[in-house]
């Protein structure tokens, strides 16, 4: 990292007005900020080389249209997260173009989270399970505990992940990528039957780790899953980094704006009410038999 | 232990599987557009109004991307947000166990305080000079002077209410001089009663350093010895009160004033070649007639000491030096009273003849 942080803006990225106007506030500020792009892009890739490219790729992007996206900045927040918010975006957008586009199995996407990302490192930029769960893990212990898991499970599923990586895919100004400011609703699609039947497979493998798997059936999972349970935006993020992502509660509590006890409060009401609702349609049974 | 342990374990299991249960279900669709960089920044920051917040989350929840970049921009800004010192105290002072720490010790805090607090100011006053006493070396005790006498005077008489009798206060040390505060200028009534009073307890003060050889002059037994002196001096009060009392209400102002002045010549006297009382007797003289016999009375009740009948003998000459102060009967009696003791004769036998010649006097009317 140390060794990406002291190399200095190559003189490309600067345009002929940059160099005459070099009291340009906002390539200052980029200035200021080089050294944090390249952490952020040494930490993405962890391919030395990878990594310049990446950070340079930001700069170019940062400085695109006369630093449109820095003069876009309107002061809601301090200027260096917005900054790296934008270096986030953009070494995303740099990884599609250098690794393609995938399309995920179907309870890839059902499950999403840490499992999307793992996919598109261990099958797109074929890093090893390892370094793929520290860097969807962010480096937090409960994280890249369960991305570990989830990062082998994915390879256990999949065995052709990474067979087909490599494959560069043309990038011009008319690309839309998506996962930029104004697209990403269209990842969601209709599952196909075979698909569904698929994804509660391995739901059902996941959710019990082998151990009855057999003798569950998937017709009951993807029974039990088609009940419309109802959650609201903060209960399903809740669920998603408590039990999907494997953040600590206090922790995912502090995402959320709650407090530690709130945070635990709220879970154990969320958890006794699904299990209300659950039985209210008569499938108590089932979930005894799932759960216990 | 283990067994709460694989409760615990099998409850937690559980509740994933219910949560990733309910999470398999159909995902909602993304509410609106994906967040903009800055939009996502402020509530990172948690600079969004509540309303807005909700907003933003509610689309996160529904989308993949902005989940996954609004966790690592998280992660990013902990990392590298100034540190803010009273957001780092808010939470040192939150977790439970901190607090638990803290109120232990500010109830042990307050314990502490209150078991110094609630003794009586009495217990205070009569150990706290003590306790210096015993802090200070011997030499330094030895170099430390005696304070004045309205030092000593003020913490008897400021806390105490003026019908009580004065606190008893650690004996003054015998060698100290206090010859300089009486050359002060002229006192008003009631430290001139104090005066009457320290003249008391500078008899007992005088009386326990007889007492005690200087050998034995350590911290400790000092204290020891202070304490018995209190004792004593608690005991014979009233009649000393009496005394003093009454010395103030017949208004013998200018006998003060000239026992003042007898005081301050006494300290300055060269000591008697026949038999010097010690430096307390010496300096500390009766006013009147009256309050030396009351000393000879008390002096015959206690236990008898060598010094005594000759510092009495030097209190009686000093008053027979002062004919204006003296009825001519008082002088009478005490010219009466001194040649007795210049007699030669046994301890035991002279204080029967002194205290006849006292009551005969009594017994006469005054002229």
């Amino acid at each position: 990292m140390s060794r990406h942080s002291e190399k200095k803006l190559p003189e490309r990225v600067l345009t002929a007005q940059d160099r005459t106007t070099s009291a340009n506030p906002w390539q200052q500020q980029a200035m200021a900020h080089w050294q944090a792009v390249n952490r952020l892009a040494a930490r993405r890739f962890p391919q030395g080389a990878m990594a310049e490219e990446a950070a340079l790729f930001v700069m170019e992007g940062l400085a695109r249209d006369d630093w449109r996206r820095l003069r876009a900045f309107a002061g809601r927040s301090t200027l260096t997260t917005y900054i790296v918010a934008l270096t986030l975006r953009l070494l995303e957008d740099f990884a599609r173009k250098r690794f393609g586009r995938s399309k995920p199995p179907a309870w890839i996407r059902r499950l999403g989270g840490i499992w999307l990302t793992l996919f598109r490192l261990l099958c797109l930029e074929r890093l090893a399970p390892g370094e793929a769960a520290a860097m969807a893990g962010n480096g937090l212990p409960g994280p890249v505990r369960a991305a570990e898991e989830a990062a082998y499970r994915i390879l256990g599923e999949i065995p052709d992940c990474g067979a087909r990586s490599g494959e560069s895919v043309g990038l011009d100004e008319t690309t839309v990528l998506p996962g930029t400011e104004d697209d990403c609703s269209h990842q969601e699609e209709r599952l196909a039957r075979e698909e569904r039947h698929r994804l509660f497979a391995v739901l059902g493998r996941l959710l019990f780790d082998g151990n009855i798997g057999g003798e569950i059936d998937p017709r009951l999972l993807e029974r039990l899953a088609t009940i419309a349970l109802p959650l609201t935006p903060e209960e399903r993020l809740l669920l998603k980094l408590c039990y999907r992502d494997g953040v600590a509660v206090a922790e995912a509590g502090r995402l959320l704006g709650w407090n530690r006890h709130q945070t635990h409060g709220r879970l154990r009401r969320l958890l006794a009410r699904l299990r209300q609702d659950l039985a209210e349609v008569g499938l108590e049974e089932e979930l005894r038999l799932l759960l216990s | 232990m283990n067994h709460q342990m694989s409760e615990h374990e099998n409850k937690r299991a559980e509740d994933r599987r219910l949560a990733l249960l309910a999470l398999a279900g159909e995902q909602p669709r993304p509410a609106g557009p994906c967040l903009e960089a800055e939009t996502l920044a402020a509530l990172v920051e948690g600079r969004l109004a509540q309303e807005e917040a909700q907003a933003c989350l509610a689309h996160i929840a529904g989308c993949d991307a902005c989940y996954a970049l609004w966790l690592q921009l998280d992660r990013e800004w902990r990392q590298h947000r100034p540190a803010s010192r009273k957001t780092a105290l808010l939470r040192l002072v939150r977790r439970p166990r901190v607090l638990t720490t803290v109120g232990s010790l500010l109830a042990a805090a307050a314990s502490v305080a209150l078991m110094l607090t609630l003794p009586s100011t009495q217990v205070d006053r009569i150990n706290l000079p003590q306790l210096q006493e015993k802090t200070m070396s011997k030499p330094a005790m030895e170099e430390a002077a005696v304070p004045p006498a309205a030092d000593i005077a003020a913490p008897q008489t400021q806390p105490l209410p003026a019908e009580q009798p004065a606190r008893p206060l650690p004996a003054p040390k015998p060698s100290a001089p206090t010859a300089e505060p009486a050359k002060a200028a002229a006192p008003p009534p009631q430290v001139m009663a104090e005066a009457a009073r320290r003249e008391i307890k500078a008899d007992d003060a005088g009386n326990a350093g007889r007492l005690v050889p200087p050998a034995a002059n350590g911290p400790r037994e000092r204290d020891r010895r202070g304490m018995q002196g209190t004792k004593e001096k608690t005991a014979v009060l009233p009649a000393e009160q009496a005394d003093t009392e009454r010395e103030v209400a017949a208004g013998r102002q200018d006998a003060h004033r000239q026992e003042v002045a007898a005081l301050s010549a006494a300290s300055r006297a060269p000591a008697r070649a026949t038999a010097p009382p010690p430096q307390t007797e010496r300096e500390e003289m009766p006013a009147t007639a009256e309050a030396w016999y009351a000393r000879i009375r008390r002096g015959c009740q206690e236990s008898l000491r060598p010094e005594f009948f000759s510092a009495i003998a030097a209190q009686g000459e000093h008053l027979l030096q002062k004919p204006a102060a003296l009825s001519s009967r008082d002088r009478q009696r005490i010219e009466a009273i001194v040649a007795e003791l210049g007699r030669k004769q046994p301890a035991g036998g002279r204080c029967p003849v002194l205290l006849e010649l006292i009551e005969s006097r009594d017994r006469q009317p005054q002229q």
